[in-house]
């Protein structure tokens, strides 16, 4: 009997891969672009929703992702939930995620996060006057930076990311390495 | 039993719907995908919202209608004040999204790009910019002015391969207006240019 099921199977790939969802929402990027030389990365100094100063140069010696968002923008709120699907696979490595947002309250930050199947449990810190952002070289929002251990951006990505991919995985691991 | 014979050769209908598939991927793969220079045309079954899309050179633009109703709903939760928000919602608004899905770094300035409306020459592009000086006088929270700056599109940026951005585009446009999009980056020293055609402000309500 001639199978055909991988035809049937192509098919259906094909098909899905023209639903009207994917054709709305421009694909989430799988990696991250290397930033050479590495630059000193600015300090984040800044409240989590709670009130709680968090300052990055405490955090010297681990991988930190830096992400600037905001609710109010798409592609930001499309990759969160893969940003909380990385600190679990990472959760016994020296990684922080630090999510910046941009000028919101805490009511509208929460709103959204209440939104998620999973509430994010990485730092989510306010920069209400956007200054924090300032020293930082961003043009849109999101932004993603990856700082080193010794405290330098090593990779950043301009757009949504899928950060719990495996080739997004192999980058991150490949700084965890680093001494 | 000769190797021929041992071979199981699919039946007639197998082979009629394998025939029928690979014709339906072909398709669809063609359908789904933005030939080169050309402009693509879609609209939301459920919203009516339209959308026009083109690639050149591995990099795309897409830019998807904003109504005025959902310009101020969006500006009027950011805080923004009432006579600001008007001033805004009645410029002819897009979603618009660059990707670089080229091989190489590009930059873009949006001083470079031009729209042009039927019938008229070229336009440059109003920017953030334009709109903050604009807002300069009516003394907007700094949140309110953070919100406004960064859901525009960026006035200028470097993409490496793989990156993308989104934001609005503002159009001083009437209602209903068609107009042309050229945009332009830079790789290397060689400047490059698409066109996104016949684009189309959101059209006035039909009168009740």
């Amino acid at each position: 009997m001639f199978n055909v099921w991988p035809q049937l199977l192509l098919l259906s790939l094909v098909l899905l891969s023209a639903s009207p969802a994917r054709a709305d929402d421009p694909p989430l990027q799988i990696s991250l672009t290397p930033v050479r030389p590495r630059l000193v990365a600015p300090v984040i100094d800044l409240s989590n929703l709670d009130g709680q100063n968090i300052s990055s140069a405490k955090l010297r010696g681990k991988v930190v992702i830096v992400n600037f968002w905001a609710t109010w923008c798409p592609p930001c709120r499309r990759e969160f939930a893969s940003m909380e699907r990385l600190r679990k696979i990472m959760a016994d490595r020296p990684l922080e995620i630090l999510a910046v947002n941009e000028g919101e309250t805490v009511d509208v930050i929460e709103g959204f996060t209440a939104t998620l199947d999973t509430p994010p449990m990485f730092y989510l810190l306010q920069d209400l006057t956007g200054d924090a952002m300032a020293g930082w070289p961003v043009r849109g929002l999101p932004t993603t930076f990856v700082v080193d251990k010794r405290g330098r951006i090593a990779f950043r990505a301009i757009g949504g990311r899928e950060f719990d991919h495996p080739q997004m995985l192999r980058q991150i691991e490949h700084l965890l390495r680093e001494k | 039993m000769t190797l021929r014979a041992r071979r199981h050769y699919p039946e007639p209908k197998a082979w009629a719907l394998v025939c029928l598939n690979s014709v339906l991927c072909v398709v669809v793969l063609w359908s789904n995908s933005v030939n080169a220079g050309e402009t693509r045309y879609s609209q939301s079954p459920e919203s009516a919202v339209a959308t026009w899309e083109t690639e050149t050179d591995h990099v795309h633009l897409r830019m998807t209608q904003i109504s005025p109703d959902q310009a101020r709903a969006f500006m009027t939760a950011r805080g923004l004040d009432e006579k600001s928000v008007e001033e805004f919602a009645r410029h002819c608004v897009f979603m618009t999204v660059l990707r670089n899905e080229s091989k190489r770094p590009i930059r873009f300035c949006m001083t470079e790009w031009r729209y042009v409306p039927e019938d008229r020459v070229p336009q440059v592009m109003l920017t953030k910019h334009d709109w903050l000086a604009r807002f300069q006088n009516r003394h907007l929270s700094q949140p309110v002015k953070l919100a406004f700056e960064w859901s525009q599109f960026p006035v200028e940026q470097t993409f490496h391969p793989g990156d993308w951005n989104q934001g609005m585009t503002t159009f001083e446009l009437l209602p209903g207006s068609h107009f042309d999009v050229v945009y332009r980056w830079r790789q290397g020293k060689t400047l490059h240019e698409g066109t996104l055609k016949n684009v189309q402000c959101v059209a006035p309500a039909p009168a009740p």
